[in-house]
């Protein structure tokens, strides 16, 4: 096992994973320790795989370990969510999920307009906005977010799609001008 | 493969988020990370596994006062207790008086009648 390559690995992960869990758990502290735990799973479970692979697999194990936070703290939004990843109606949505672009804001390089809109993701649904962040903002393919998330690629198009349609009207609800969109 | 590298303005606004964190969190990450190679256990686990112990502890005295109470106080319906078992079972009696109680306590009643005066 190659520590350095791990060290290097962790420190260019660690800033944005953490970033990720806060949107997702809303709680710095309980951040740090997703992030400490998903550092130590990958540690024991996958530090003998090839570092190409480290990414997506440090990603599902954040993922798991963010997911695991969000159940122990309300049983109640996991029986919803058993609802919300049927079948019929992510695949109701594959055909347009490809079609939607979400319109960036006028202006987004400023410390204010991020910070607010790490508020609107938090307005997402769990499995939306870790669609969303992986795929966005990561850069994951559909069948890579997939594997990650272990769904189907059908239900990581339907709810990137709900995510960006909803991050829509919340950007226009919340008065960000939006680029290219006539007054 | 990546097919699609992301969308740019939610990349760069996120990343302001990044570049935002306060020293303390960079220092923590980074404490937790060499934590982490050093190949130890998380402070977190090591206290969680710590409660779970006490919990358990706690768990079984409770059972066990539970048992003792419900066998010495609470039992209103004449069945048999968990106590009164394990008195039966470690008693010398052959287990056919146990059996045939009823009869024995007619035979003791009907006894005690005759010699009576």
């Amino acid at each position: 096992m190659n520590h350095d390559a791990l060290n290097r690995f962790f420190a260019k992960e660690e800033q944005r994973a953490f970033v990720m869990a806060r949107i997702a758990l809303n709680n710095p502290d309980e951040a740090l320790d997703v992030v400490q735990d998903s550092m130590l799973k990958h540690f024991k479970h996958y530090a003998s795989y090839p570092e190409t692979e480290w990414g997506p697999l440090f990603q599902r194990v954040l993922q798991n370990c963010i997911n695991d936070r969000l159940r122990k703290r309300s049983l109640t939004s996991r029986f919803f969510a058993l609802f919300h990843n049927t079948k019929d109606q992510d695949d109701i949505l594959d055909t347009e999920a490809d079609s939607f672009e979400l319109m960036p804001p006028a202006i987004y390089d400023t410390d204010d307009f991020a910070e607010r809109f790490e508020n609107l993701l938090r307005k997402l649904p769990a499995r939306q906005r870790q669609v969303f962040l992986l795929r966005a903002w990561e850069g994951y393919s559909i069948q890579e977010c997939a594997d990650i998330m272990g769904c189907a690629p059908g239900s990581v198009k339907a709810h990137y799609y709900r995510a960006q349609k909803k991050l829509q009207e919340l950007l226009t609800d919340h008065t960000f001008e939006l680029a290219g969109e006539t007054p | 493969m990546k097919e699609k590298k992301g969308i740019p303005w939610v990349q760069e606004s996120l990343q302001q988020r990044v570049s935002a964190l306060d020293a303390s969190t960079r220092s923590r990450l980074n404490q937790n990370r060499q934590q982490v190679l050093a190949g130890g256990q998380s402070r977190k686990s090591e206290t969680s596994k710590g409660w779970l112990i006490a919990g358990g502890m706690l768990a079984a005295s409770l059972l066990t006062g539970i048992i003792v109470l419900s066998g010495n106080n609470l039992n209103p319906t004449g069945t048999p207790t968990l106590l009164e078992d394990f008195d039966l079972l470690a008693s010398n009696d052959e287990l056919d008086l146990y059996d045939n109680m009823p009869f024995y306590q007619w035979l003791d009643t009907e006894y005690n009648d005759v010699d009576m005066p």
